[in-house]
C-alpha cells in the first residue's frame, strides 16, 4: 500500500513539475518579451536575446531568424522592438529575412533600421530590395536608400540613380551624385560627366568625380581616371580638388609623365600646390618614381628642394643619399645645406662621415647642423668612421670628439686616453674634453697624471674639468677622493697641487677635507689660498667648524669675513644640510661675527629655518639693540611658517614682539600673525594651509613623469625624512603651495612631498579636492586614494576624491611631481556633495 | 622685396635650432616672425570635454589662429566663441551649429575634430575632402569600414592627419617602446593592454532635450533614440550607438602604444578570441563593462586586451624571453630594473620623437611630413578595438585578414564591420 501511494505521489509530483516547466517555458519566452518592448522599459528582454545570439553558433541562426522574422511581421510588435530586431538580424539574418525587412524601408521610423540589415548583406536580394524601394520613398528616406546603394557600390542602380542626381531635391541629388561616385564604374562616371550640377552641388559633383576616378584607377582603368583628374586639375578653382587631382594624376600617368608632372607641381609658385605635390610624392607607392624625383633634387628650385628633402628624410626605401651629397657639394645656401644634412642623418653612410664633418670647416655657420647629423647617423660603421676623424685636422677632430661623446661611443675611450698621453698638446686637450663626457672613474688617474706633468695651462684645465665632470657622476666619490689626494701628494708643481685642491671640493669626504685643512698651513701662499678657497666652497657642513675657527682666530680680517660670509652663511642656506646643523652654524656665526652685516644676515637666515631652536635664538638676538628689528622681522616670518605645528611657541614669541617692538608696523604684523597662527591649519572655505614639506627628490635621467612611481623615503615606513613646517602665505588664494617659488625646491624634474593631519570629530565621508601642477599621488592613513600622473597647470578642484575620514587623526600624504615651469598644489576638504565639512581641523604633526 | 608667404616662413632661420631627433621635423616655433597674415587658420568642431582642451592647445600655439568654432550644443558653442574672442581681444570668432558651413570656408586650413565617435567619420571625411588637414580625436572611427574610408580620404586628398593619441608625445612611452623594439627583453611573446573597467548606468528618465541642444543633429548618423541626460555629453561613450565603451575609448591610447612597441602599427592580428565579456542588463549604457580578448598576430605574438583588474594594470606591458616592460601614464617599470638606464644607440631603432602633440601636427602641416600618429596607424589601433567588440558581440573566435581587412569565413562578423548611417547622413559624400 505504501509503495502504491508513494508511486502515485511520484506521478503526481512529476505531472506538476512538467506543467510547471511548461508554464515556465511560456513565461520565459525571451522573444515574446521583446514584442512589447519600448524605450523606457527595462532592457532585460533585449539583453536576454543578445545573450542567446552570443551563445549560438552560426548553424543555429536559422531558428533565431525565424522567430525574429515572425516578430517583424507581427503588427503587435512595437516599433521600438523592431529597431532592435533589425540589429540582431544583421548577425543572424539571411535571404529569408529580406522581404520582412524590406517592407520597413518605407516606414520613416524604421527605414534606417531596415538599411542597417540590408546594406551589409552580400545577397543580391538585399540590393534588389533597396533598388525596388527607390520609387516608393521620398526626401530623407530616399536619400538614405540611395546612400546604402552607394555604399554597396551597386552597379545595377546606375541608371536609376541618374534621374535622382538631377532631381529637384538637393539632398537626394547630392546623395545620388555621391553614390554614383562611389559606384565608380565606367557607366557611373559617364553619368557624372554628363551632369551639369547646380552651383550648390558643384563641389559634391567634383568630389564624386574624384571618387569615381579613384575606383576606376584601382580597377585598372588608369587612362580614363587620369583624364578625369587632369580635367579637374586644369579647371577647378577649389584647392582641395586640385590637391586630389595631383595625387590622382601622379598615380595614373605612365611613370615618366608622372615624374614630369610632379616636378612641375613641386615647383609651382602656389605654395598650396607645392604642398599637395609634396604629399603626393610622399604617398606615392611607386618607389622608382620617387627615386626619379630624388635624382632631380639638385636641379629643383630652392623651396621645392626643402620640401622634398624633408620627405626624403623619412623614407628608407628611396635614395636620399646621392642627391643630398650632391647638394652638399653644389649648394651655397645654408638652409638647403641644413636640410640636406638632416636627410643624411637617415641616409648617410660611413663613407660620408668625413665629407659631412668637413662642411663645418667650409661653413662654420653649419657646425651645429653637422654635429647633429653625425650624432644621428645610424648605418653600419659610423662610429669607426668618426674615430678615424681624429687623424684629420683640428677642427674636424673637435667635431669628432663632440659627436663621439654624445653618441656615448665607449669604444672611443682607449683612443681618447691614447691621445691624452700623446705629445700633441692640442690633441691631448681635446681628448680631455671628450673624457669630460665619456670618462669614468678609471680615467681619473690618467687625467691626474696629465695635471701632474703638464706645464700647459690649457691642458691642465681641460683635464681638471674632465675630473670635475667625472666626479659629479661618480658612484664612488670616496675612492675618487683618495686618487686625487694621492695625486696631490705626488705633485711637485704648485699649479698642479692647487688644481687638485680645487678638485677635492667635488669629491668631498674626510680624506679630502683633511688634505684641504692641512694645506691651510702650507708655506706656499698659492697653495694656502687654494686650500682656503676650497674650504669656503665645501659642499657640506663638515667644513663649518674650520670656517668658524678661521673667522674667530684669523688675523687676516678679509679672510675672516670671507670664511663667515661665503663659507658659513652659504652653508647655512643649503637645504641639503639638516635643519639643526644649519641652526648651529648660524648660532656660531652670531657668536664669532665681528661685523653687524654678518650678524644681521644670520638673523635673517634663522627666520627661514623652521625650528623652535631658531625661534629661541631669534628671541635672544632681539635683546641686542642693533639686531632687534631684524630679529623681530625674522621672528614674524618664522612664526608664520611653524605656527601650525608649534602654535604655543610661535604665539609666545609673537607676543613678545608685539609687546616690545617700538615700530608700529612690526607690532601690527605680529598681531596679524598671531591671528593667523591661531587659525593656521584650514582656511574658512576649507583649503588646507598648514603642511610639513620635504624634498626635492630627483633621480638622474628621469623627468617629472618618470618620477611619479619612483619611491622616495617619505613613502617608506621607518625612513628618516627631514620634514619642515610650511604654511600657505596669507596673500595666496585657494591654499596654493608653490614649490617653484621656494628656495631649495626650484628646478625641473623632481618631486616634493607634503604631509598634514586632518583631525575629524567623527568618522565621516568627505571629499578631497585637489589641483596640481604636475602629477599628484595621495595617501590617506597609509592607503593610496588618488593617483594622477598629470602634466598640467594647477587649477584648484581639478581632481575630486571621495574618502572616509576616521574619527580622530587622519594622516594625509601628498606627492607632487614637477616637469618644468610652475610647480604647485592645492587641497580642499569638503563634504561629499562639495559643501563645507563640519568637525575637522588641520594640524600637521611631525 | 620678396613676398613673404605662409609656407615661405618655413625656410627662414632654419639654421637655428633643428630638433636633434629622428625623424626631424623642423619645428614651427623656429620658423620666422609672428605675423597675423601668416598664421595657420583653425576651425574647431566639437567643443565638449576633449574639444575644449584641444582648443586651448591651438589657441596657445604661436603659428595658429582660431577663426571658427562649431557645436550642436549652443552652450558649448557660445562658451568657446567667448573664449576665442577673449584670447584675441576681438569679436572675430565665427560660430556654427552646422559643421558643413564651417568646412565650406576656404580660408580655414586645419580642423580640430572632437565630436563624439559616431560623428568622427562624416565630419573628418568632409573636412579632408574640403582640403583641410585634421587633428582628430581618438578612437579614430566608430566602425572599421568608416575608418578605412577616412584613411582613403586622407590619402586621396593628400592631407595631414594627427590623432589625439598624445601619449606618444609624452612621458616614457617612446622609450618603453624603444626598449621593446630593440630587443632588450628578448623575443616578445605577449603584450597586455590594460584598459578601464566599464560601468552600468544610464537610468535617467527620458525627457525632452534641453533647448540649447539640437538633439536630432546630435544623434546624426546613429539610430534615433529618445533623449535622456545620460545619453549625451561624456556619457555617450558607454553606448554602442555613439561610442564603444571603455574599450574603444582607450584602445587609441594603450592599444596604440602596444602596437608601437610591437612594430605592428601598419597591420593587425589574424586571430581574435573573446575570453570573456560582461554587459550591463539595465540602463541605456550597453557597452561591455568587463572584457578580455586575446588577439594573435601572424608571428604568434599575443595581444591581450582587457579591463584592468587583479594583476593587470592600466597601460601596456610587453613580455619577452628576457624580461618585461610596463608603461602607463602613472608609471614605468621594467624587469630587469636596469633596463631603465639603457641608452638607445643611433644605429638601433629610434622611434619618432615629439614633445608636443599639437606642435608636431602644426610642424607637419607646414612640412607635409608624416605626423607621429598618422591616419593609418590610428586606424589600425582602432581596428583592434573594433575586432574585439565584434568578437565579444558574437561570442566566438574569429579569423582576420589584416591585408584585405575582412574576416575569413564569417559572414555575420563581416556585416558588423560597418553600419548604415541614419538618413540623410552618409560617408560617401
Amino acid at each position: 500500500m505504501k509503495i502504491k501511494s508513494a508511486f502515485k505521489s511520484v506521478i503526481l509530483v512529476g505531472a506538476i513539475s512538467a506543467l510547471s516547466l511548461s508554464l515556465l517555458a511560456q513565461e520565459k519566452d525571451p522573444y515574446q518579451d521583446v514584442q512589447s518592448w519600448q524605450f523606457g522599459k527595462s532592457r532585460e528582454a533585449l539583453v536576454n536575446v543578445e545573450e542567446i545570439i552570443r551563445a549560438t553558433k552560426p548553424d543555429g541562426y536559422k531558428e533565431i531568424e525565424k522567430k525574429l522574422i515572425a516578430l517583424l511581421n507581427n503588427p503587435q510588435t512595437t516599433k521600438d522592438a523592431k529597431r532592435y530586431i533589425c540589429k540582431w538580424l544583421v548577425i543572424v539574418g539571411s535571404d529569408d529575412c529580406v522581404p520582412a525587412v524590406a517592407s520597413l524601408l518605407t516606414d520613416p521610423e524604421l527605414s534606417h533600421s531596415a538599411r542597417i540589415v540590408l546594406e551589409p548583406m552580400k545577397s543580391p536580394l538585399a540590393g534588389e530590395a533597396l533598388r525596388n524601394a527607390l520609387p516608393k520613398v521620398q526626401g530623407k528616406l530616399l536619400a538614405g536608400v540611395i546612400s546604402s546603394i552607394g555604399v554597396r557600390r551597386d552597379t545595377k542602380a546606375v541608371s536609376a540613380l541618374k534621374q535622382y542626381a538631377t532631381g529637384a531635391d538637393p539632398v537626394v541629388a547630392e546623395t545620388a551624385i555621391a553614390a554614383l561616385g562611389e559606384i565608380g564604374n565606367d557607366e557611373a562616371l559617364t553619368v557624372l560627366e554628363n551632369i551639369r550640377p547646380p552651383q550648390n552641388l558643384e563641389r559634391a559633383h567634383t568630389r564624386a568625380l574624384i571618387t569615381a576616378a579613384g575606383h576606376l584607377a584601382d580597377a585598372g582603368s588608369k587612362t580614363r581616371a587620369a583624364a578625369v583628374y587632369k580635367k579637374i586639375f586644369d579647371s577647378s578653382s577649389t584647392p582641395a580638388f586640385r590637391y586630389a587631382a595631383i595625387n590622382g594624376i601622379v598615380n595614373t600617368l605612365p611613370r615618366n609623365q608622372a615624374v614630369a608632372f610632379l616636378i612641375e607641381q613641386l615647383q609651382s609658385k602656389d605654395e598650396h600646390i607645392r604642398g599637395a605635390a609634396t604629399s603626393a610624392f610622399r604617398q606615392c607607392p611607386d618607389t622608382a618614381l620617387k627615386n626619379n624625383i630624388a635624382e632631380k633634387l639638385p636641379d629643383l628650385e630652392r623651396e621645392s628642394q626643402l620640401l622634398v628633402l624633408g620627405i626624403l628624410s623619412d623614407l628608407d626605401d628611396v635614395n636620399g643619399r646621392t642627391p643630398s651629397l650632391k647638394l652638399l657639394q653644389t649648394s651655397n645656401d645654408d638652409i638647403v645645406l641644413t636640410a640636406a644634412l638632416d636627410c643624411l642623418a637617415r641616409h648617410g653612410e660611413a663613407a660620408d662621415v668625413q665629407a659631412i664633418a668637413q662642411i663645418a670647416s667650409k661653413k662654420p655657420s653649419l657646425l651645429n647642423a653637422v654635429i647633429q647629423t653625425l650624432q644621428r647617423m645610424s648605418k653600419p660603421g659610423i662610429d669607426n668612421a668618426l674615430v678615424k676623424l681624429f687623424e684629420t685636422d683640428a677642427s674636424t677632430r673637435a667635431i669628432a670628439l663632440n659627436v663621439l661623446s654624445n653618441r656615448r661611443v665607449e669604444s672611443a675611450l682607449p683612443t681618447l686616453v691614447k691621445l691624452l698621453r700623446g705629445n700633441d698638446i692640442a690633441l691631448a686637450t681635446e681628448a680631455a674634453k671628450g673624457l669630460a663626457t665619456l670618462g669614468t672613474d678609471e680615467q681619473v688617474k690618467e687625467l691626474s697624471e696629465v695635471i701632474i706633468k703638464t706645464e700647459d695651462d690649457g691642458l691642465r684645465n681641460a683635464a681638471a674639468s674632465a675630473i670635475k665632470s667625472i666626479a659629479k657622476r661618480s658612484k664612488d666619490k670616496t675612492a675618487l677622493s683618495q686618487t686625487i689626494v694621492n695625486s696631490f701628494e705626488a705633485a711637485k708643481i704648485v699649479q698642479a697641487r692647487t688644481t687638485f685642491l680645487q678638485l677635492l671640493v667635488f669629491t668631498g669626504g674626510e680624506a679630502a677635507l683633511k688634505t684641504v685643512v692641512n694645506s691651510l698651513n702650507n708655506p706656499n701662499q698659492e697653495i694656502k689660498n687654494a686650500a682656503f678657497e676650497s674650504l669656503v666652497s665645501w659642499g657640506d657642513d663638515s667644513a663649518a667648524p674650520y670656517l668658524i675657527d678661521i673667522a674667530k682666530n684669523s688675523t687676516d680680517e678679509k679672510q675672516a669675513i670671507v670664511a663667515l660670509r661665503d663659507g658659513c652663511l652659504r652653508l647655512a642656506e643649503m637645504e641639503e644640510i639638516p635643519l639643526q646643523r644649519r641652526v648651529q652654524i648660524l648660532q656660531d656665526v652670531l657668536q664669532v661675527a665681528k661685523r653687524l652685516d654678518e650678524k644681521k644676515r644670520a638673523v635673517s637666515l634663522l627666520g627661514e629655518i623652521p625650528t623652535t631652536e631658531s625661534l629661541k635664538i631669534l628671541q635672544q638676538s632681539a635683546s641686542i639693540p642693533e639686531l632687534k628689528t631684524d630679529a623681530y622681522k625674522s621672528t614674524i616670518r618664522l612664526a608664520r611658517q611653524i605656527g601650525a605645528v608649534y602654535p604655543d611657541q610661535a604665539i609666545s614669541a609673537l607676543e613678545e614682539v608685539k609687546s616690545n617692538a617700538t615700530d608700529e608696523g612690526i607690532r601690527k604684523q605680529a598681531e596679524q600673525t598671531i591671528a593667523s597662527v591661531k587659525n593656521a591649519g584650514l582656511s574658512p572655505d576649507g583649503f588646507v594651509l598648514a603642511y610639513l614639506i620635504c624634498g626635492p627628490f630627483t633621480k638622474e635621467g628621469k623627468d617629472g613623469s618618470a618620477l611619479f612611481n619612483e619611491v622616495f623615503p617619505p613613502e617608506q615606513a621607518g625612513s628618516t625624512v627631514q620634514w619642515k613646517p610650511y604654511t600657505v602665505p596669507p596673500n595666496k588664494k585657494n591654499g596654493l603651495v608653490e614649490f617653484d617659488k621656494m628656495n631649495g625646491f626650484k628646478g625641473n624634474d623632481r618631486v616634493a612631498y607634503l604631509k598634514t593631519t586632518i583631525i575629524s570629530d567623527e568618522a565621516q565621508d568627505a571629499q578631497l579636492e585637489f589641483g596640481s601642477d604636475d602629477g599628484l599621488k595621495v595617501w590617506l592613513n597609509g592607503k593610496i586614494v588618488h593617483s594622477n600622473n598629470a602634466v598640467r597647470p594647477c587649477v584648484p578642484g581639478q581632481d575630486k576624491v571621495k574618502v572616509k575620514l576616521a574619527k580622530g587623526e587622519n594622516t594625509l600624504l601628498i606627492k607632487l611631481t614637477q616637469g618644468g615651469g610652475e610647480w604647485a598644489v592645492s587641497c580642499r576638504i569638503r563634504s561629499v556633495d562639495g559643501k563645507e565639512l563640519n568637525g575637522v581641523t588641520v594640524l600637521p604633526k611631525m | 622685396m620678396e613676398k613673404i608667404t605662409r609656407r615661405s616662413f618655413l625656410f627662414k632661420g632654419i639654421g637655428a635650432g633643428i630638433v636633434a631627433s629622428l625623424p626631424v621635423i623642423i619645428p614651427s616655433r623656429v620658423l620666422g616672425a609672428e605675423s597675423p597674415g601668416n598664421k595657420i587658420t583653425v576651425g574647431a568642431i566639437g567643443l565638449g570635454g576633449m574639444g575644449s582642451g584641444n582648443l586651448g592647445g591651438f589657441l596657445g600655439h604661436p603659428r595658429c589662429r582660431v577663426l571658427a568654432v562649431c557645436d550642436v550644443d549652443q552652450r558649448n558653442l557660445e562658451s568657446a566663441k567667448k573664449r576665442v574672442n577673449n584670447h584675441y581681444g576681438n569679436n572675430d570668432c565665427a560660430a556654427y551649429k552646422d559643421f558643413r558651413e564651417l568646412l565650406a570656408r576656404d580660408d580655414i586650413d586645419v580642423i580640430s575634430m572632437a565630436t563624439p565617435d559616431h560623428w568622427h567619420a562624416i565630419v573628418s571625411i568632409l573636412a579632408l575632402k574640403s582640403g583641410k588637414d585634421v587633428y582628430g580625436e581618438k578612437p579614430f572611427s566608430h566602425d572599421l569600414k568608416e575608418g578605412r574610408a577616412m584613411v582613403n580620404a586622407v590619402n586621396k586628398y593628400g592631407r595631414i592627419w594627427q590623432t589625439g593619441s598624445w601619449q606618444r608625445s609624452t612621458g616614457n612611452f617612446r622609450f618603453a617602446c624603444e626598449l621593446v623594439r630593440n630587443g632588450r627583453i628578448g623575443k616578445v611573446h605577449t603584450v597586455e593592454v590594460g584598459l578601464p573597467t566599464g560601468g552600468a548606468g544610464g537610468n535617467a528618465p527620458f525627457t525632452d532635450p534641453p533647448p540649447e541642444l539640437d538633439y536630432d543633429f546630435w544623434c546624426g548618423p546613429s539610430p534615433w533614440a529618445p533623449y535622456s541626460k545620460d545619453r549625451t555629453h561624456w556619457n555617450w561613450r558607454w553606448q554602442m550607438d555613439y561610442g564603444g565603451g571603455q574599450l574603444m575609448d582607450w584602445i587609441g591610447h594603450h592599444g596604440d602604444i602596444a602596437q608601437w612597441g610591437l612594430g605592428t602599427e601598419y597591420t593587425g592580428p589574424v586571430d581574435i578570441n573573446p575570453i570573456h565579456a560582461e554587459f550591463p542588463k539595465t540602463g541605456i549604457w550597453d557597452a561591455a563593462t568587463r572584457y578580455k580578448i586575446e588577439c594573435t598576430f601572424a608571428n604568434g605574438v599575443k595581444m591581450i586586451v582587457q579591463n584592468a583588474e587583479g594583476k593587470v594594470r592600466m597601460g601596456a606591458k610587453w613580455y619577452g624571453t628576457n624580461g618585461w616592460v610596463w608603461v602607463d601614464r602613472g608609471g614605468f617599470e621594467t624587469d630587469p630594473p636596469t633596463l631603465k638606464n639603457e641608452k638607445i644607440r643611433p644605429d638601433e631603432i629610434n622611434l619618432y620623437r615629439s614633445n608636443n602633440h599639437i606642435g608636431n601636427f602644426i610642424d607637419c602641416v607646414i612640412s607635409r611630413r608624416q605626423t607621429i600618429t598618422p591616419a593609418e596607424v590610428a586606424h589600425r589601433s582602432a581596428s583592434i578595438g573594433h575586432l574585439s567588440v565584434i568578437a565579444i558581440t558574437l561570442g566566438r573566435r574569429l579569423r582576420w585578414n589584416p591585408e584585405k581587412e575582412e574576416f575569413i569565413g564569417d559572414d555575420s562578423a563581416n556585416r558588423l564591420l560597418g553600419r548604415a548611417k541614419r538618413e540623410p547622413w552618409n560617408i560617401i559624400i
